[in-house]
């Protein structure tokens, strides 16, 4: 019970926008060099190491880069779900900047992963993009990024734009579970899961580059995500004592 | 090791694209960061 209190109360002074300033310096210090270094080892691994495939030749490289963004296209908006519930429920200050920074770098691996899949579809499918339900609801997710930053701008007082934008992004939540099944419940031309299976449908030559990206890009977003709201924060209370002190 | 075939192109274009926006998306948040600081020092 001991443990469980402590991880409690270090957990709760992340909401203090002082300690969250103070601790995500170091955090994003690790997560730095790790991301590059990850990603260097992936991008090796990748396109030097991982054997050609049969069917696709050298295209299927491109899977090494697609793969990543569409993940964590998805997992930054989990994430910003979860923010924006923190921040207009239980007014967490911290919480509307992380939901800030997760936006807009979820926003860019969006359309990162709709290009790289076009990319991928024009010579594989002979064309780069087709209504398909897996590739319609990504542009769906795109499109409440971008509705979710558009309504920040839209009202001078930060409360409201807080409030508006946190409920666009909790309602968008159910696209999420569509892009996810929408191979599945629909017959689609975008291939079924690969990874997300008991035993993945990929040989571990070519899996392993994959993994090497995917930890790669998940320290990349924490660190990116930590970095905005870190300015967010300062910027919110530039004019609190503590900000000259830290800063 | 790579084959130069003719979709090598789509491969290249796919890495440049997603390489750039990471670069670019770091550099960008750094400045952004350190306007920040800049303002909160004055």
């Amino acid at each position: 019970m001991g443990y469980f209190m402590k991880l409690w109360q270090w957990l709760k002074a992340w909401s203090s926008p002082r300690v969250f300033y103070w601790r995500s310096g170091k955090w994003y210090g690790v997560l730095w060099p790790l991301a590059w270094l990850l990603l260097g080892i992936g991008l090796i691994g990748g396109l030097f190491i991982a054997p050609s495939d049969v069917q696709q030749g050298e295209t299927f490289r491109i899977l090494y880069v697609h793969v990543p963004c569409a993940f964590f296209s998805m997992a930054l908006y989990v994430a910003l779900v979860i923010s924006s519930v923190g921040s207009w429920v239980f007014r967490i200050k911290v919480a509307d900047a992380l939901a800030q920074g997760c936006a807009r770098w979820g926003a860019v691996l969006t359309a990162l992963a709709l290009l790289t899949g076009a990319l991928w579809g024009k010579p594989m499918w002979g064309t780069g993009w087709v209504w398909d339900a897996r590739l319609t609801s990504e542009l769906i997710l795109l499109f409440l990024y971008l509705g979710y930053l558009g309504l920040r701008q839209a009202f001078s007082d930060g409360q409201q734009a807080m409030r508006a934008s946190a409920l666009l992004a909790i309602i968008g939540g159910v696209d999420l579970p569509i892009i996810h099944y929408s191979v599945k419940w629909w017959h689609t031309l975008h291939q079924g899961p690969t990874l997300l299976k008991v035993h993945p449908a990929i040989d571990f030559s070519m899996l392993w580059p994959l993994l090497f990206w995917l930890a790669g890009f998940l320290c990349y977003a924490m660190a990116w995500v930590l970095m905005y709201a870190r300015a967010t924060v300062l910027i919110q209370h530039r004019h609190h004592k503590w900000v000259g002190e830290l800063v | 090791m790579i084959n130069l075939g003719p979709f090598v192109g789509y491969l290249f274009a796919s890495y440049g694209l997603v390489l750039g926006a990471l670069l670019v998306g770091a550099f960008w948040g750094r400045m952004h960061l350190k306007r920040a600081q800049k303002l909160g020092r004055s």
